[in-house]
């Protein structure tokens, strides 16, 4: 993560916020530190099905789950929402935030279609740090039938060795990307400087 | 092999935070920070509830406890490391996170090992009011043990 400016600025006023947490304390923890960020506007919900009503009928700028909901998997509200087709809403920037994750979800956590992971505990410096990186977030979405979500790919680095792409600017099979990188002079933001 | 569609999308959220107004990043961790005081003790009096209801659940359950105590117990641990280490329990927060690991690889294969957590309750109240000349990390080194040979003999 980029280190922070402490005199730059934010403005979180009007932004919507969606606070998806079953642990009171925890949603607690993030409405009082998104709160000191300014943010006023806040939706919680401490089920998926509560979730998806609201998503449904607000527009909503940046949402908030919890990775361990006991009642419904956070990670199937993410998947629905990116599946939702609901415009804009599902296309609004998703933060999970994990504390343990079972081996069983690890997968379903990478494939859920989060723009970004934040692993508990939050602090204010963690968390203002995700909202800045997903605020200036440039990824295209994907959608390749068993994921949509942001493009899990930070860096372009081309298909795989002996492999065609499937994206239309791929460059042809037997031409590496990686190659073209490493007789590069200068850093080259796309290969490998911050995303944001 | 299936083909990727890729869309465009307006970042709202982008668009909105450069918006004038708001408060500078400074000020904003400050104040973040104060409103994460204020709320301290009564989520930590919370945490401290979910760690006597662990204690419950694993007396009670004994050494085969039904899988409904499992989960249960899992997702307090959860819980306690969600608080611990946004107040400064960073050590019991990482207690709490290595607890989840051992039950989460016990539950997975149907085993339970009750004196093991028992170990990590008690662990959990050193932690939960340390002394500030108490060696934590020898205590977080030795759980961490304790997670791996369990897991070891269960598998």
């Amino acid at each position: 993560m980029a280190q922070l400016d402490p005199k730059a600025w934010i403005n979180l006023e009007k932004a919507r916020i969606l606070l998806l947490d079953d642990h009171p304390e925890g949603g607690n923890i993030l409405a009082q530190i998104c709160m000191g960020f300014g943010a006023r506007r806040f939706f919680r919900c401490t089920t998926g099905e509560e979730a998806k009503d609201l998503v449904k009928e607000s527009e909503l700028h940046m949402i908030l789950v919890n990775a361990n909901l006991r009642e419904s998997p956070a990670f199937d509200f993410i998947d629905w929402l990116r599946r939702s087709n609901l415009q804009p809403n599902s296309f609004t920037p998703v933060v999970l935030i994990t504390g343990h994750t079972q081996r069983s979800q690890v997968e379903k956590a990478r494939d859920c279609g989060a723009n970004i992971v934040l692993a508990k505990p939050v602090s204010p410096q963690s968390m203002l740090e995700r909202i800045i990186w997903i605020a200036r977030e440039k990824r295209p979405f994907v959608n390749c039938g068993n994921y949509i979500g942001p493009d899990r790919r930070f860096h372009d680095t081309g298909p795989p060795a002996g492999m065609a792409g499937r994206r239309h600017n791929d460059p042809p099979e037997g031409v590496s990307v990686s190659a073209e990188s490493e007789a590069a002079a200068e850093p080259n933001e796309a290969q490998g400087g911050e995303a944001a | 092999m299936s083909s990727a569609t890729f869309i465009a999308w307006e970042n709202r959220l982008g668009k909105m935070v450069k918006e004038p107004g708001g408060v500078r990043l400074g000020e904003a961790l400050d104040q973040a920070g104060k409103n994460l005081d204020s709320i301290q003790m009564e989520c930590l009096k919370a945490m401290d509830g979910q760690i006597e209801e662990m204690e419950r659940l694993c007396a009670e359950g004994g050494r085969q406890p039904p899988d409904e105590t499992k989960h249960e117990i899992y997702d307090l641990a959860n819980d306690v490391l969600a608080v611990a280490g946004s107040f400064s329990l960073k050590e019991l927060g990482e207690a709490a996170f290595c607890l989840c690991e051992l039950v989460d690889r016990l539950r997975t294969r149907a085993k339970w090992n009750q004196a093991a957590v028992e170990v990590y309750l008690s662990a959990f109240r050193l932690l939960r009011y340390p002394d500030p000349g108490a060696d934590r990390s020898s205590v977080l080194l030795g759980l961490r043990g304790l997670t791996e040979r369990v897991a070891a003999i269960a598998e």
